[in-house]
């Protein structure tokens, strides 16, 4: 379990014996007072019009820091409990948090809603006391602007902007359609994205007078741990976004963000509740309006356009808008922090594997140079762990949503379309179900059909067998091609004899080796393998031996060995060693049936490694 | 966006069992034969390393409600006016609805419920999916279609279920796609990582595994498929279902699929 918190915020004060405190590590979250340990940025944004902040947005924008900091600074999953069988997820908060407007947070409506929104998002516990605050800390303005005709007054909605291919395709419907664009975008480090502004100069420069740009972000004390998975974070995105439509006068806030990453389903049954994030869930989108409207006093929509959109469908539209060549100054990587000024996208992550395959499917790909990965989505080299399970688990998902029907689909992951659609009126919740349903088929159907097309054109790489095993098509194809016939004749062995021996020898087990390899023999015979039995006799020294079993046209034999007591397991392994060398020698395959029914070989790995040496040679037991 | 966080498993020695025997390879245990083929064995040898989880999950207060949930809407189908008795616990109907609306309305009643009266857990999480499941594939094939086929072809496929044979048939699917989920949730931190190796050659291996996993399960939990059946008609008649009796039923139904699926593997 993960230690509980308690946060006291903006300098609030509890006493030691607060029954508040009592079996949690008390942390201080400050971002304005004289050592400010959460700093707040909202800058450099259009010269214009001076206009304060209401007190209640300030305080949301306070507490979406001071909760995005909690967030960032608790580390999930790390000791597992209950003998190792239970994987740690959920934290516990309570945020201690004087606002200037007391009444309005205090009141169980807005606090209530406030948990509930986090709960959905983070899968966390959360707690909120608000305490009046005391002194004037807003004399500060987080947020400023000045002028009095402004243009960007009163549009449709603010834009999240992250500078990915979806924002940007929202950002370019957008003004295609003669709209003021007021995008606000938002990094956790104080370090600007070149390349975001640079896409936001060339769309400055392709709709003039009609785009204006708000970065904002928000960095904590580096004494802070590191929580990568920060699922906090679009509830502080879109409290800025809020600050800045408030300002602006607009109706509410647009996140752009194709179906398949808005519902986000498990690519796989470990990735339970917030695993797998609910940044713009229709579900958190609609708590986020609630709250939101509650904080602006008037309705404040919060909304996806491309909610029934694939990636596919969503670079399209680039394409239909003439505006394709922009592909190329976006960035998806979920690492893009962390790559080169040159290469700015990892390759191995679900967001690099998505673009590149979107981008594909829509034929687009002269906009989005290979050069620009580090790792070639198709056919780079992937590291064990994380980007192997990363390529295995989205490969998997999409080919399954391929090849199922749309009931099995809309019947597997039933539970998470529901929730989906939970918002929807009731007279449009099954036209929703079902256009959801379509939606991930029609994402199946296009991450199969790049697939297929990748492996055509790396055929020649194919069939000489020079993918790499542990790229993403490497491990949709395998190498049952490549493998040897001799192998495959061996499993085919050791399928037989693990299938049928243990139930032979369920009441009585063999006596000695003779008994054994004559209940192999019989299994084997029966299955009709083409085996000779003791033959041929082989040379080696002044002394002749003869396998148990043997497969001329394969040049292999195989020898079985039975461990009926511990006391067998040395003599056994001298007498593994001696036909390593017999048997090698003599240019011949080894398989080595071990049955060891009661387990006595303390370590298999240990027991078969000289034989795994060996590219001619196999090991196996059979228990 | 659109963040997954894939995990891993746990380094001791009974996963690390696991793991090798997953891996095949020289120390694996079934080494050769392909990991959908072996899978009674994987499944008794994750259920042993996992058994504090499933202790946990028996006194689950999600998966509790999400049981007793399905116990009280076959006993609402029972009834003429059952959109009414439904509507009772929370769980509204809407007038042209089919399978998914109905699944639909179940979950956000559990959903609810679990947010103001105890907390949602990754097992009760697998709980509700196998219930949003187990009703799909059973009432499902009852309507012509699973979405919007309308009230009166929804209750004639719910009526169906409100039978001792329904339920059983209800409970069975429970039991298995919640087990199959439950033994994946560590299982797939472990297959995703060995597709390349020696028992999972190919993506296409991983989809037979979990086939083969959800079959196995869902074949084990044949030990209460009667025994749901009996114990829904008998309870209903004697005392009446409630959250107390459901919980104490849950509880043996899951000790029995635990020994079924140990037992299975014995026998092989």
């Amino acid at each position: 379990m993960i230690e509980p918190r308690l946060f006291l915020c903006s300098g609030a004060k509890i006493g030691p014996k607060d029954p508040r405190r009592a079996k949690r590590k008390v942390c201080t979250l400050d971002s304005l007072g004289p050592d400010p340990n959460v700093n707040l940025h909202l800058d450099d944004v259009a010269r214009v019009l001076v206009q304060d902040l209401t007190p209640r947005l300030v305080d949301l924008l306070e507490i979406a820091a001071y909760v995005f900091s909690a967030d960032c600074s608790t580390m999930r999953g790390t000791e597992w409990s209950a003998d190792d069988s239970i994987e740690p997820w959920d934290r516990n908060f309570r945020m201690v948090i004087p606002v200037r407007d007391y009444q309005f947070w205090s009141d169980p409506k807005v606090s209530g809603l406030l948990v509930r929104t986090l709960t959905f998002l983070t899968s966390d516990e959360w707690a909120f006391d608000f305490a009046r605050m005391k002194g004037d800390r807003s004399a500060r303005p987080y947020l400023a602007f000045r002028d009095d005709n402004w243009p960007f007054r009163g549009v449709g909605r603010v834009m999240m902007f992250s500078g990915g291919l979806d924002s940007l395709a929202g950002a370019v419907e957008t003004a295609s359609a003669g709209e003021h664009l007021v995008l606000v975008s938002h990094r956790s480090k104080g370090m600007v994205n070149q390349r975001q502004q640079d896409l936001v100069a060339e769309l400055k420069e392709r709709y003039p007078g009609k785009v204006i740009h708000v970065p904002v972000w928000v960095t904590k004390d580096q004494r802070f741990g590191r929580e990568y998975n920060q699922r906090s974070r679009s509830f502080l995105y879109v409290a800025l976004g809020a600050a800045v439509a408030t300002s602006v006068q607009a109706g509410g806030v647009r996140f752009f963000e194709n179906g398949i990453v808005s519902i986000n389903l498990p690519p796989a049954d470990e990735v339970q509740r917030s695993r797998a994030s609910r940044t713009t869930h229709p579900r958190t989108l609609h708590l986020f309006s609630e709250l939101l409207s509650l904080v602006a006093a008037r309705p404040f929509a919060v909304d996806n356009p491309f909610i029934n959109c694939t990636k596919v469908e969503v670079i399209q539209k680039l394409a239909t808008r003439r505006a394709a060549d922009l592909i190329g100054m976006s960035c998806s990587c979920a690492h893009g922090l962390f790559q080169s000024k040159s290469q700015w996208h990892c390759g191995t992550c679900s967001q690099c594997i998505d673009r590149r395959i979107a981008i594909v499917a829509a034929g687009l790909e002269q906009h989005d140079p290979e050069t620009d990965y580090v790792c070639d989505v198709f056919c780079g080299p992937r590291k064990p762990g994380y980007e192997q399970n990363m390529g295995v688990n989205f490969a998997h998902h999409a080919i399954l949503l391929d090849q199922m029907s749309e009931d099995q689909i809309a019947t597997q992951f039933n539970l998470y379309f529901t929730r989906a659609i939970r918002d929807v009126p009731e007279d449009k919740k099954t036209s929703a179900f079902a256009q959801l349903v379509k939606l991930h088929k029609r994402h199946g159907q296009a991450v199969a059909s790049v697939i297929q097309q990748q492996i055509a054109k790396h055929s020649g790489r194919v069939v000489a067998g020079e993918v790499d095993d542990t790229s993403l098509l490497g491990m949709v194809m395998g190498k049952r091609h490549l493998e040897p016939s001799w192998r495959r004749y061996c499993d085919r062995i050791v399928s037989l004899l693990q299938a049928g021996l243990p139930r032979m020898c369920q009441t009585e087990r063999p006596t000695n080796e003779k008994r054994l390899q004559e209940l192999c023999d019989g299994i084997l015979a029966g299955s009709n393998m083409d085996l000779a039995r003791e033959f041929p006799f082989m040379r080696w020294s002044a002394s002749l031996t003869k396998p148990d079993w043997s497969s001329d046209p394969l040049q292999l034999c195989v020898e079985a060995k039975y461990i009926r007591k511990k006391e067998h397991i040395h003599p056994i392994t001298e007498a593994i060693a001696a036909d390593i060398t017999k048997y090698g020698d003599n240019g011949q395959r080894v398989l080595f049936i071990v049955y060891d029914p009661a387990h006595l070989v303390p370590d298999d790995a240990q027991f078969g490694a000289e034989v795994s040496r060996r590219n001619h040679m196999l090991l196996r037991f059979i228990r | 966006m659109g963040h997954t966080r894939l995990g891993k498993i746990p380094k001791s020695r009974r996963w690390g069992e696991v793991v090798a025997t997953v891996a095949g390879g020289f120390g694996g245990a079934g080494a050769g034969k392909a990991l959908a083929d072996d899978i009674d064995s994987i499944a008794q040898q994750t259920l042993d390393a996992a058994q504090g989880g499933l202790a946990r999950a028996i006194s689950d207060a999600g998966l509790r409600h999400t049981f007793y949930v399905l116990t009280q809407v076959v006993l609402a189908a029972k009834h003429p006016d059952w959109p009414s008795r439904l509507a009772a616990i929370g769980i509204h109907v809407p007038s042209d609805g089919g399978v998914v609306e109905f699944a639909a309305a179940i979950q956000h009643a559990i959903d609810d419920h679990i947010y103001a009266h105890c907390r949602a857990t990754d097992i009760s999480e697998m709980g509700q999916a196998a219930a949003a499941e187990a009703i799909a594939t059973v009432a499902g094939p009852m309507t012509r279609t699973l979405f919007g086929s309308g009230k009166e072809e929804l209750g004639q496929a719910l009526r169906a279920l409100s039978t001792k044979a329904g339920f059983s048939d209800l409970g069975q699917k429970f039991f298995g796609r919640f087990m199959s989920r439950f033994l994946n949730f560590y299982l797939s931190r472990v297959t995703a990582g060995q597709v390349g190796g020696h028992r999972l050659q190919q993506v296409g291996d991983l989809t037979a595994f979990n086939d083969a996993l959800t079959r196995h399960c869902e074949e084990s939990a044949r030990i209460v498929h009667d025994f749901c059946g009996e114990w829904f008609s008998k309870t209903e008649f004697r005392e009446g279902i409630d959250p107390k009796n459901t919980s104490r039923f849950m509880a043996v139904a899951l000790k029995k699929l635990k020994a079924e699926l140990n037992q299975q593997r014995a026998a092989s």
